[in-house]
């Protein structure tokens, strides 16, 4: 008990750093883009204002809801949305993280073992990323693993069973994974419960027909930049993957006490590859076998001691510097306090189609209220757009440029520094920077440090004088 | 052999190589173009004690391990410039000669293939040719490789000094990734041969993987970030890369040791029981699969490579000579052994004398660029290669070398420098000085030979003020603007 609360604490403190550090910074403390996104759609469930269609995005498109939103909205009610968009994900993670420790309390018998599979899944930023944003992530993982922990006590198999599959509902993925806990833990058990496995097997196919024909999801980001965080991804360190390698191949001679990771490994493993949103569960068997290699490396008898513990110690230090690198990273996010004091001017401006980089696209919807030419749910069917926005961005023809912003009508331009210092534009004279010395076709309606406005067609809404 | 006569003969190779090298460096006065960039870094390091990766006067942010800098740094503290940029690093390269000596001794336990193995370490024109003149990092990274290799096949009794020069290897450059990729490659090996593997050994490899990791990124995270694993050797769209051919590898590693590094390396991959000469084996064979993944650029690749095959061809010398000496030609042995080095010297000696050695500039080249740091601040328009003498010399922001990473996208700066050299147009050229803020053209006579032009069609009196001007070189400055 004593150890799950130390490690619930520091699991904690882990997901609560960035807001920490962005207090310290005076800094707006809400960060990320799709936050504002579920913050947007719970204050609209609230509100009864909830459509099936969001009119914020050009030529409007469905909402992705989920029963997370609904959640969101209920702790919204006590808290505000601000607040909730930040308390929620947090309970969620460390209740997450308690359900987990239970686990593998039971399922592993060493204690030193127990606690570097802690260790190691808290400190994983994928872990970070997902309980110390709002994501609609948080909460299947939850569900799954209490589903799991209650399925094996006695008392509570049927609640633990209806809890399993009642995330069917989040996807086609959850159902499989339901699956895959159910048939581990009754071939475990030497128990058929035919009836179970086969009311699951039915809504798994129904969920499976479902989701192919009628739901879209957004499009992906690409596997490798993602998966390694110190590349800038948001999975896992360099050094949780080479503990995990160590692992997986120390821990195949005892594949059969391995069972469910190994099942849980494989098939998440072949959802991340087609669907790179399912990473953040991809961290439970990920810890467990880092674990394990991280365990066999300092209980093994080494050879050369002074090998060893230099080895330790360098992994130690790695780890240490991957998470804190990633949560580095993570209070640097923005928006800050320059980009929501440009947003709510522009709130207060006539109507009209924003056009920015798509990472931006969330906040700028939440903030200004105005609709966006596109933002981070990048489905395929967007792709053109995409392109068209790429073009513009780069491209030096005034015409071409005009052109293209004329096809969408887009009234405003919105720039912050990070689109200036790589994410768009390297130098300050690069394309649509070099077609803004063009007074006719552009004007500069709001500037400060880091933020501009500018202004397409003749329109000219009220200015605001420019501050540093 | 007598350890005297041994160490007589070691000492001839490694004077014979030095000696070699410092040719070559004295042949031309000044330094590579591309010497440059590590110059303005040691001078930087010398006065303000830390490396530059931002220099304000490049166009683009540059990564790069600096121990080989600071020990120039520190050399420059005792040493006049020439000694410590033309001779001490040449010093450092020819210590290959000892150490492939050691490492043969300790793969083969034969002198006679000991001394073969030096003899081809010391002399593989692609290290020579590209090293002798251009104060490189792979002067000090190649031995260090070298050393932690010996380190390596003796660890029980050097753990402590293995350690030591992997983390000075993995500060010098990152040829430590293929150092630890070669051993781990020699565990595959040893594994899929169902030999036995040294527990000391495994750990080693385990403790060389963590550790080369964790340096590369702490460095060079952000160049990971921006352009992956090729960022690492900083292989810059700028450049001219050529793919791995056979003829390139046989010209630039010499034919003799090319030939007996090839062979032993398929022997020993397919035939012998002897351990130890599987580290060089799948050294080279990671080698080769990193360079034909172009992970590798090839002159360095073709250098490490050369180098492993050299400490083992000193095996295939030996087991020639005493296979001869079983046959008729026994009574002709001498005669095959000065056959043999007279060979060695026509395709691996001689080459590196005559081989067209990488750019220098000229003294009047250098001279303007001198003249041109009395100038007043601005950016200055020269060729790609020249790109490094504009900080360097010239004290100037340069605006295109052949370091810029993938990430700057410098496709559109190479399409402007083309303009630049071969429009008439000079509103197009005008346009493009300043957009770039250009304030010095410096038109060199190599310049204009590479493209077969005389001058630049735009220059007028006009509009261009000819500020300085030599034998190899001109500089003007723009004095009309497109508005």
């Amino acid at each position: 008990m004593k150890k799950l609360i130390l490690f619930t604490i520091l699991t904690a403190a882990i997901l609560a750093s960035p807001y920490a550090i962005r207090i310290a910074a005076g800094e707006n403390l809400l960060y990320g883009d799709q936050p504002y996104y579920h913050a947007r759609i719970a204050r609209q469930i609230l509100e009864g204002t909830i459509t099936l269609k969001d009119a914020l995005i050009y030529n409007e498109r469905p909402h992705f809801l989920g029963p997370y939103h609904v959640l969101l909205a209920y702790a919204s009610k006590i808290t505000g949305v601000h607040a909730a968009s930040i308390v929620l994900p947090l309970l969620l993670g460390i209740a997450s993280f308690a359900v987990f420790y239970i686990i593998i309390s039971r399922a592993i018998p060493d204690a030193k073992k127990q606690a570097m599979v802690a260790v190691l899944l808290v400190t994983s930023p994928i872990f970070i990323a997902t309980f110390s944003q709002s994501s609609p992530q948080g909460l299947p993982i939850l569900l799954c693993l209490l589903g799991y922990l209650m399925l094996n006590n006695r008392k509570t198999t049927i609640p633990g069973f209806i809890l399993l599959a009642s995330t069917i509902i989040f996807g086609l993925f959850n159902a499989g994974l339901a699956l895959v806990l159910l048939v581990s833990h009754y071939t475990t058990k030497n128990r058929t419960k035919l009836t179970y496995l086969a009311l699951l097997g039915t809504a798994f196919l129904a969920s499976m027909a479902y989701y192919a024909l009628f739901a879209q999801r957004p499009a992906a980001g690409s596997l490798p930049s993602t998966i390694i965080s110190d590349l800038g991804g948001y999975g896992f360190g360099a050094f949780t993957l080479l503990l995990f390698t160590t692992g997986i191949v120390l821990s195949w001679k005892k594949k059969n006490y391995y069972t469910l990771p190994y099942y849980l490994l494989l098939y998440i493993s072949a959802a991340v590859f087609l669907d790179i949103r399912m990473l953040p569960y991809l961290s439970l068997p990920v810890a467990i076998f880092a674990g394990e290699g991280l365990y066999s490396i300092s209980t093994a008898k080494w050879e050369m001691e002074t090998i060893k513990k230099l080895t330790i110690l360098l992994i130690a230090c790695g780890l240490v510097f991957s998470t804190a690198s990633y949560i580095n990273r993570l209070h640097r996010e923005g928006p800050g306090n320059e980009e929501l004091q440009a947003l709510e001017w522009l709130r207060q401006q006539p109507d009209g189609l924003v056009l920015s980089h798509y990472s931006n696209g969330f906040v700028i919807e939440y903030y200004s209220q105005k609709p966006v030419l596109l933002n981070s749910f990048l489905v395929e069917y967007l792709k053109n757009r995409y392109l068209d926005s790429e073009e513009i961005f780069s491209s030096r023809n005034l015409q071409n440029t005009e052109r293209l912003l004329n096809k969408y009508d887009v009234r405003y331009i919105y720039i912050d520094s990070a689109m200036k210092s790589g994410k768009v534009w390297n130098k300050g004279d690069e394309g649509l920077l070099f077609l803004f010395r063009n007074k006719d076709a552009f004007q500069l309606a709001y500037k400060t440090e880091n933020v501009e406005i500018w202004v397409h067609k003749t329109r000219v809404p009220q200015t605001q004088a420019a501050s540093s | 052999m007598k350890r005297r006569v041994e160490a007589g003969l070691l000492l001839a190779i490694f004077t014979a190589a030095l000696a070699l090298r410092l040719i070559i460096a004295y042949q031309a006065e000044p330094y590579t173009y591309e010497a440059y960039f590590n110059i303005r870094q040691i001078h930087n390091i010398k006065t303000e004690l830390l490396p530059n990766f931002s220099d304000p006067l490049y166009y683009s942010a540059h990564t790069f391990m600096p121990l080989f800098h600071y020990l120039m740094a520190a050399a420059l503290l005792a040493l006049p410039e020439e000694l410590a940029f033309k001779v001490l690093p040449n010093i450092l390269a020819s210590t290959t000669v000892i150490l492939a000596f050691l490492i043969s001794k300790q793969l083969t336990k034969d002198s006679r293939a000991a001394l073969f193995s030096a003899l081809s370490a010391g002399f593989i024109p692609v290290f020579i040719t590209g090293t002798a003149n251009s104060v490189s990092e792979y002067t000090l990274a190649v031995p260090l490789m070298l050393l932690a290799l010996y380190l390596f096949l003796i660890i029980e009794k050097s753990a402590p000094l293995y350690i030591a020069t992997l983390l000075a290897l993995s500060l010098t450059h990152p040829i430590s990734l293929v150092l630890v990729t070669g051993l781990a490659a020699y565990l595959i090996l040893l594994y899929v041969l169902e030999a036995t593997q040294s527990r000391a050994e495994l750990e080693t490899v385990f403790f060389s993987v963590i550790l080369t990791t964790f340096t590369v990124f702490l460095f060079y995270k952000e160049l990971l970030l921006q352009n992956g694993l090729a960022g690492l050797w900083e292989i810059s769209p700028t450049q001219n890369v050529p793919s791995l051919n056979i003829l390139g590898a046989i010209y630039g590693i010499g034919l003799l040791t090319f030939a007996a590094g090839l062979y032993m390396t398929y022997r020993t991959v397919t035939e012998t029981k002897r351990k130890e000469l599987h580290i060089p084996a799948g050294l080279a064979l990671a080698i080769i699969l990193l360079m034909t993944a172009r992970l590798i650029p090839l002159n360095p690749g073709l250098m490490l490579l050369g180098t492993v095959f050299a400490l083992i061809a000193g095996e295939a010398y030996s087991k020639m000579l005493d296979y001869l000496r079983k046959t008729h030609a026994a009574r002709h042995t001498e005669l095959i052994i000065l056959g043999i080095l007279l060979l060695f010297a026509f395709t691996s000696a001689i080459p590196p004398l005559l081989q067209k050695q990488q750019a220098t500039p000229t003294p009047n080249e250098l001279r303007a660029f001198e003249w041109l740091g009395g100038e007043r601040d601005g950016t200055a328009f020269a060729n790609l290669n020249e790109g490094h003498l504009i900080p360097a010399v010239a004290n100037k922001r340069n605006f295109i070398d052949d370091r810029i990473p993938a990430s700057y996208e410098p496709e559109q700066r190479i399409a402007d420098m083309k303009t630049l050299y071969t429009t008439h147009s000079q509103i197009t050229a005008l346009g493009l000085l300043d957009e770039y803020a250009i304030s010095y053209i410096v038109f060199t006579r190599r310049a204009a030979e590479e493209r077969n032009i005389t001058s630049l069609g735009y220059i007028n009196k006009e509009c261009f003020d000819l500020i300085f001007e030599n034998r190899d070189a001109a500089i003007y400055r723009p004095l009309c603007r497109v508005s």
